[in-house]
This record gives C-alpha cells, sequence and structure tokens, in this order.
C-alpha cells in the first residue's frame, strides 16, 4: 500500500507540483494584485456596491462579505482556486484509477499480493496528500501576497476541502464510467456544474447594500465551491462548510472503495455501446474531425452559455444606474485598452472568454495529431498513401473549425440573449464579437502546430501552457501589472475590441498573418521530421 | 529478377546508438522474405525506414526503385502493412478502423473485406479500446489484407494470434503470392518462417549476419550424427570438421560440418554399422547459433 502510493507520487513528481505551484500563484498573484489596484477600503466598497446588484458580476467571482483586503480577495479568487484544486483532484484520481485499469496496469497489480481495493485507497490517499500540500501551499500564497495568516490558512484549508469533495467525487465516477476519457469528461464537467450552480445561487442571492453583503440562495449549498465560499476565510472564517465536503470525500469515497472491490476487473456500470460495422471515414482529415467533434460541441455549448450571459446580464447594468461609473473602472480592468459603452464592454468581457475557450479547442485538435503519433496510430495513416503535409494540415484546419465553432457559438449566444432581451439590434454586432475571437485562437493553433512539428515531445505542454498563460496574461495582464509590452505578446491583446466604435482589426489582420506563415514553416518542418514516439 | 527492397549499408542513429549498422536486405519481386533477428535487432526500426516514416542516416535504400523517405506516397500506394504493436483508436469500431485504412488506399475490395472478417472471426463492431491484443491484430490483418498490393510489409504480424487464426494468417500470405505480390515478413515464429519463406535475412544487431534459403542456410551448419557402432570416439575427434564426439551406450554421437561429411562416413564404414541417423539442424538450433553469438 505504502509502495502504491510512492509509486502514483513518482508518476505525478512533475504533473502535481505543476497544479500546486499554478493554484499557489494565481492565489499570490490575486493577493497582491487586489493591493495595488484597490488599496484602500473605499476603493474596494466602491467597487463592491456594484457587485453586490450585478448578478453578472456574482455569478463569475462570488459572494461579497465587507470591503476588507481579505474579504475582497476571497470574493475575487476563491470560486477559481477551488476550480483548480477540484480539476487537479478529478484528473489524479482518474489517472491513478480507471487510467490504470483500461491500459492494464491495475491487472498487473492486482496480480499481485494486494487487496483488490489496494490500489484505489493508495490513489485516495495520494489525492488527499495533494491537496493537502495545495491547501498548505495557497495559504502561504495568500499569506506572501499580502493577507492575514489566520484568514490565509482558512482560506487554503477551504480550497483543500474542495478539492478532497472532488477527489470522493472522481473516485465514484471512475468507478462508473467504462473509460479514462468518459470518467475524466464526465468529473470535469461535475466540477463545472458545481461552479454553475453556485453561480446560480449568488446572482439570485439577497443583496446588503449597506454592509456589501450578499446571502446566497439555496442553489449556492448544493456545492461543494459553494461550502468553500461560506467559509470567508477572512471575515468569518467559519470552517463548518467544510465539513460537507469532507463529509462528501468521505462518503464517495467509501462507496468507490466498496464498488472497487466487489466488482470484476474492467467492468462499470456505464456500459460501452457497440460501434458501426462499416465505417465511413476515408480520409485522414475525416479522421481528425471524427476524433475532435464530440469536444468541439462540448466547447461550442460552453461558449453559447458563456456569450448567452452577455444580455440576460446587461439588464443588470442598466439598472445599476450612476453607480456604472465604477463598473466601468472594473471592466476597463479586465479588457486591456478597452473604453467605451457600458453594454459593448459587457460584450466584449464575455465573448472574449469564449475566445479563451477556441484557442482551447483549436490547440486541442492539434495536440490530438500529437497524440496519434505517440500511441503508435499515425504509423497506421502515414503507411497509407498520405503525406506528412497533408496529414498535418487536416488537424490545423479541423482546428480552425473547432475554434470558429466556439467562438461564432458564444456570439450567436450573446446575439440571441439580446434578442430575448428585446435588444435586437445587437444581434450583428454580437456575432462580430464572435468572429473577432478567430486571429487569436489561430495564433494558437499555428504555434502549437510549430511545437508539434519541431518539438513533438513539448506539444501537449505547450499547446495547453501557451493558451493558458496568454488567457492570464490578457484577462488578469492589468490586474497584475503587468508592462504593456509583455501583454502585447499574448495574441489576445490584438482581438478587436467588436462591438465598439474604435473596432480596429488591423493588427488582428496581421495576427492571421503571421498564423499563416507559422502554419507554412510547421508544414514544411513536419516534412523532414520523422515520426517520433 | 527484380529487387523490390533494396537496403545496401542501411545505417540509422538514435543519439549515440546505432539500431542499424550496415544492413544489407534485399527482396526479390514474388517471394515471400523471412526478416529474422532477436529483439532489440533493429527490425522495426529497418521496417519504418522502408516505410518512410523514419529517415536512414546512411546508406541506400529503395522500395519498388524509388525512395522511401522522399516517395512515401508513391510507394504506399501499393504497399499494405502490418506493425508489429498494433495500437487502434480507442472509440472507433473494427469495421470503421479497417474502412479507414483500407479507405486511405483506395477502399477495400468489399467481398474479400466479408471473407477475411469472416474466416478471422472478428467482431467488427466492438470499440477499438475494448479488443484484445490478437483481436487488434486481426483488425490491423484484415485492413491490410482486404484491399490488394504489390507489396507486403509485415512487422510480426501473428503475434497474440491462436493457431487456427495464424492458419488463416499463413492461407492469406499464400494467396497474395500467388497473386504475385511480394511479402516481407518479420517473425519469430519459426514454422510459419520454414512454410511460408522462400529466403531469409537474419540481422543481430542492426546488420545482416545470414541471407539465403533455408537450405543454404542449413547447408553452412551442422548435421548431427548417430551411428550404433563399436568404432573408438578417438578416430572420428582428429577428423576436421567433426566435433562433440561423444558415445551414449552403443551409440556414437558427434556434429559434422557439410563439407566433412564424407570424410567422417567414410571413417565409420571402417567398422560395422548396426544403425545411422543424420539429423538436419532443426531451425531453432539455426537461429539460437545466430541469434546468441558473440558478437
Amino acid at each position: 500500500m505504502l509502495l502504491l502510493l510512492l509509486a502514483r507520487a513518482r508518476r505525478d513528481r512533475v504533473i502535481v507540483p505543476v497544479w500546486v505551484a499554478a493554484t499557489a500563484l494565481l492565489a499570490y498573484a490575486g493577493a497582491a494584485g487586489v493591493q495595488t489596484e484597490f488599496p484602500t477600503d473605499a476603493d474596494r466598497g466602491a467597487v463592491l456596491q456594484i457587485a453586490v446588484v450585478t448578478p453578472s458580476l456574482l455569478a463569475l467571482r462570488g459572494l461579497p462579505d465587507g470591503a476588507t483586503l481579505g474579504a475582497y480577495v476571497y470574493f475575487q479568487v476563491f470560486c477559481y482556486l477551488a476550480i483548480m484544486a477540484a480539476l487537479m483532484s478529478t484528473f489524479l484520481v482518474t489517472r491513478h484509477s480507471r487510467a490504470d485499469e483500461e491500459r492494464g496496469r491495475l491487472e498487473l497489480v492486482g496480480a499481485t499480493a494486494v487487496g483488490r481495493a489496494a490500489p484505489l485507497a493508495a490513489t485516495l490517499a495520494w489525492g488527499v496528500l495533494a491537496n493537502a500540500a495545495l491547501a498548505v501551499l495557497v495559504a502561504l500564497g495568500l499569506q506572501g501576497g499580502g493577507l492575514p495568516a489566520q484568514g490565509s490558512w482558512a482560506a487554503g484549508l477551504a480550497t483543500g476541502a474542495t478539492g478532497l469533495a472532488f477527489v470522493g467525487v472522481a473516485a465514484v465516477v471512475a468507478q462508473l464510467a467504462p473509460t479514462s476519457r468518459g470518467a475524466n469528461g464526465t468529473s470535469a464537467a461535475l466540477v463545472g456544474v458545481a461552479f454553475v450552480l453556485r453561480a446560480v445561487g449568488d446572482a439570485t442571492g439577497t443583496p446588503d447594500p449597506d454592509a456589501i453583503t450578499v446571502t446566497s440562495a439555496w442553489p449556492s449549498w448544493l456545492s461543494p465551491i459553494g461550502w468553500g465560499q461560506h467559509v470567508f476565510a477572512f471575515t468569518r472564517a467559519d470552517l463548518a462548510p467544510l465539513l460537507l465536503s469532507v463529509a462528501l470525500a468521505v462518503v464517495s469515497a467509501a462507496a468507490a472503495l466498496a464498488a472497487q472491490s466487489r466488482r470484476d476487473l474492467g467492468s462499470s456500470v456505464l456500459r460501452e455501446r457497440s460501434g458501426r460495422a462499416e465505417g465511413r471515414i476515408t480520409s485522414s482529415i475525416g479522421l481528425a474531425w471524427r476524433l475532435q467533434w464530440p469536444s468541439v460541441v462540448g466547447w461550442a455549448v460552453g461558449g453559447l452559455v458563456l456569450g448567452s450571459l452577455a444580455g440576460t446580464l446587461s439588464g443588470s447594468i442598466v439598472s445599476a444606474g450612476d453607480l456604472s461609473a465604477q463598473l466601468q473602472r472594473i471592466l476597463e480592468l479586465f479588457i486591456p485598452g478597452g473604453k467605451g459603452q457600458l453594454t459593448d464592454m459587457l460584450v466584449i468581457a464575455v465573448v472574449g472568454v469564449a475566445g479563451i475557450l477556441a484557442a482551447f479547442a483549436g490547440a486541442q485538435a492539434v495536440i490530438r495529431a500529437r497524440g496519434e503519433e505517440a500511441d503508435g496510430r499515425a504509423e497506421l495513416v502515414l503507411a497509407a498513401p498520405v503525406t506528412r503535409a497533408g496529414w498535418l494540415l487536416g488537424y490545423v484546419l479541423v482546428a480552425l473549425v473547432s475554434a470558429a465553432a466556439v467562438a461564432l457559438a458564444a456570439g450567436l449566444g450573446a446575439g440571441l440573449s439580446f434578442v430575448a432581451a428585446g435588444d435586437p439590434d445587437r444581434f450583428g454586432s454580437s456575432l462580430a464579437a464572435g468572429v473577432a475571437q478567430l486571429p487569436a485562437a489561430f495564433a494558437f493553433t499555428a504555434v502549437t502546430a510549430l511545437v508539434f512539428a519541431v518539438l513533438p515531445r513539448l506539444t501537449v505542454a505547450a499547446g495547453w501552457g501557451l493558451v493558458s498563460l496568454g488567457a492570464f496574461v490578457g484577462q488578469f495582464g492589468a490586474l497584475v501589472g503587468l508592462p504593456d509590452a509583455v501583454r502585447d505578446a499574448s495574441p489576445f491583446a490584438h482581438t478587436p475590441q467588436v462591438p465598439g466604435a474604435d473596432a480596429d482589426w488591423g493588427p488582428a489582420l496581421v495576427v492571421t498573418a503571421v498564423s499563416v506563415v507559422v502554419v507554412a514553416i510547421s508544414v514544411l518542418a513536419l516534412r523532414r521530421r520523422q515520426l517520433t514516439a | 529478377m527484380a529487387a523490390v527492397i533494396e537496403a545496401t549499408g542501411l545505417r540509422k542513429n538514435f543519439g549515440s546508438v546505432h539500431a542499424l549498422d550496415g544492413l544489407d536486405l534485399s527482396v526479390d519481386a514474388g517471394e515471400v522474405h523471412g526478416f529474422l533477428g532477436p529483439n532489440g535487432a533493429g527490425k522495426s526500426t529497418t521496417i519504418r525506414v522502408l516505410l518512410g516514416l523514419m529517415r536512414a542516416s546512411g546508406g541506400d535504400v529503395a522500395v519498388l526503385g524509388k525512395n522511401p523517405w522522399s516517395s512515401a506516397v508513391a510507394i504506399h500506394r501499393e504497399l499494405a502493412y502490418v506493425p508489429g504493436d498494433v495500437s487502434l483508436w480507442p472509440n472507433l469500431s473494427g469495421g470503421e478502423t479497417i474502412d479507414l485504412l483500407t479507405g486511405l488506399r483506395g477502399g477495400a475490395d468489399r467481398q474479400l473485406r466479408a471473407r477475411l472478417i469472416d474466416d478471422f472471426e472478428l467482431d467488427v463492431r466492438k470499440k477499438g479500446r475494448s479488443y484484445s491484443k490478437g483481436n487488434r491484430q486481426k483488425v490491423a490483418l484484415v485492413a491490410a489484407f482486404a484491399r490488394r498490393a504489390s507489396v507486403y510489409v509485415l512487422d510480426e504480424p501473428t503475434s497474440g494470434l491462436d493457431p487456427v487464426m495464424e492458419a488463416v494468417f499463413r492461407a492469406q500470405v499464400k494467396r497474395v503470392t500467388a497473386e504475385g505480390a511480394t511479402v516481407l515478413l518479420s517473425s519469430h515464429i519459426l514454422s510459419e518462417v520454414e512454410e511460408l519463406c522462400d529466403r531469409v535475412t537474419i540481422i543481430r544487431a542492426g546488420k545482416a549476419v545470414e541471407r539465403g534459403t533455408l537450405a543454404d542456410l542449413r547447408h553452412l551448419t551442422s548435421n548431427a550424427v548417430r551411428a550404433v557402432t563399436d568404432a573408438p570416439v578417438d578416430a572420428f575427434e582428429s577428423i576436421p570438421g567433426v566435433l562433440h564426439v561423444r558415445r551414449d551406450g552403443d551409440a556414437l554421437l558427434f556434429d559434422v560440418e557439410t563439407d566433412a561429411t564424407a570424410a567422417a562416413l567414410a571413417q565409420l564404414t571402417k567398422r560395422p554399422v548396426h544403425s545411422l541417423t543424420v539429423t538436419p539442424p532443426s531451425l531453432e538450433e539455426l537461429f539460437l547459433r545466430h541469434y546468441g553469438e558473440e558478437q
């Protein structure tokens, strides 16, 4: 059992420290950033006055609880810390449970003198350790960012407890799902559900403008992320809600362990459907699309939902009335160089987040080509009369279609939500906002393709990493005070500010042209490179 | 006869490791050529170079008269390949995979496809991830044989197959050679090599150590002789080419190299011989000799 635990720690010696460090860094950057941007209670109070009456901000951020520095930071970043912890936990658990089982590694271990449930128990123990480390580092990060020690540790515990809850949830899902892919997808979706439940609960909560607090509605109490929020680490520091997270973790872990020790190796509650006897895919690009489209649907639905926030939230902005000057200031922070009419800026902000999703979808399609190569399936395709150039271009094309689908779905969602809100004039400009996201997404696709062609083993890390970095610089660059030169290096900085009077498509066209060149270089580089496992 | 696959002095380095170190390989049109060697000898690397999936570090290589790196697509139009370790798309069914791989080469012969699926007893509706190793191998074999090609490159194609399926495989190899195709067969299964192959190349540490027909290879080695006779041991030990002379009860046993057969028989006939058996080396012995040889 100890040996199994050590084996897990050794396998994860890079990935888990990266997750933990990234989360702690987010905590530190959040704390430090708020301190420079909103140094006084009065600054923060002014922003929060709008936030408490703006459901969209509550949905995207959390529950305000007064204007002190700690409370403001907790309001601003806790949900995202919790999501990081939850995702780290779900991927960790699936990696060491269903994925091991699917690849036959569990069979190898199960044939040795260990109990049937011991590998899962080791996985759960490893999940607990990882979340403990995460809790400590998040606390240190917040403290390092200048927040009080006691609150920082309460916040760390709340983050770790949320992660713990998802260790349990993912363990149950891994028992039910027949494949590791399905398990990862389902668990990650449940993290999304947890975020949305608390978003709904927070947005429909009861505001108290005098105290600058919001009492959430009941849906927040259905979500482990919501439980963590209710710790209010820097004001009430009430750890009782975390008992719910721990209880969920214990109950679900027990259920998973019971299932694991009773069921057959390789079995699952959900069954895999049988496939078609004859295939219709007869080209390399057809295959690339077949592998990618289920993800595209997921990303596009995400884009559509996100986009529809624009119209539903614009109403509350109008009703906020004279407070809108302050709101404008908040939005300016999130939109590099953005100035203009409030509703325009809301569309830019919301569809801009969908632009990040589009970039992820594009990078993912190229990363798939690397997966094909690493797993030896590219060899089967390239041993047929398929050129390397055509093979890669197929994946790049699918990447562009994926990115376009996500960005346009967001634009469409925004447009439709305005139509529903009785403002149909905004339909066209909302769609244009979706189109404006394409150059940046294309740029990330192209760069991922270049890394794949030149340094194939780095494709996955570079693809996800660069988009994440670009998104961070684009979204939080202003907040943490990065110099303009650094922010301009991100393709997201050149996304046209649509809708708006001063939208500039010039830089976006340059980004597009550069991307085309980068793709061309990638294709040439791949023609000279041999397959690398 | 024209060589379909011709490699001379082929070298492939991975950093400081010489995976192929001056390999020579020549496969004539219409033959089944056995490609043998211990694990790690460079068989799969050679095959990947022949397919243009890897670029040779040195030496000359031609498949169907073309350079496999620069003319990969032209060659692949005429070629079918079965990798040694088949990895399938986890979410595509076996049938979809077969149709994809044959479709890339221009489409399957539907009748042939149906017959192969039947012969190999393959459930084509299962998803790639749920196939066992043997069944993944069958998917790759059906995909390779369901469209006619002029060259078949098969890298340990029967690993994981049961004996009945192996017989189906052998029948397919015989069918395609009867139709005039050329086959390069990398294999560890010696009975398969013996039954199917016209010639073999044995490689070790990236070099061809032996090439020729199986009869040629046998010729190079020694036969085992067992004679029931009272002839003394030392009368044979002095003959050059006679080895391991020993006595087992009534029987005198020794190994004799081909060139020394006449001398050994002459010595034997000087005394009464009650029974005599001369056994050619088994393939196993032949290969163990090459595989196990010191460098």
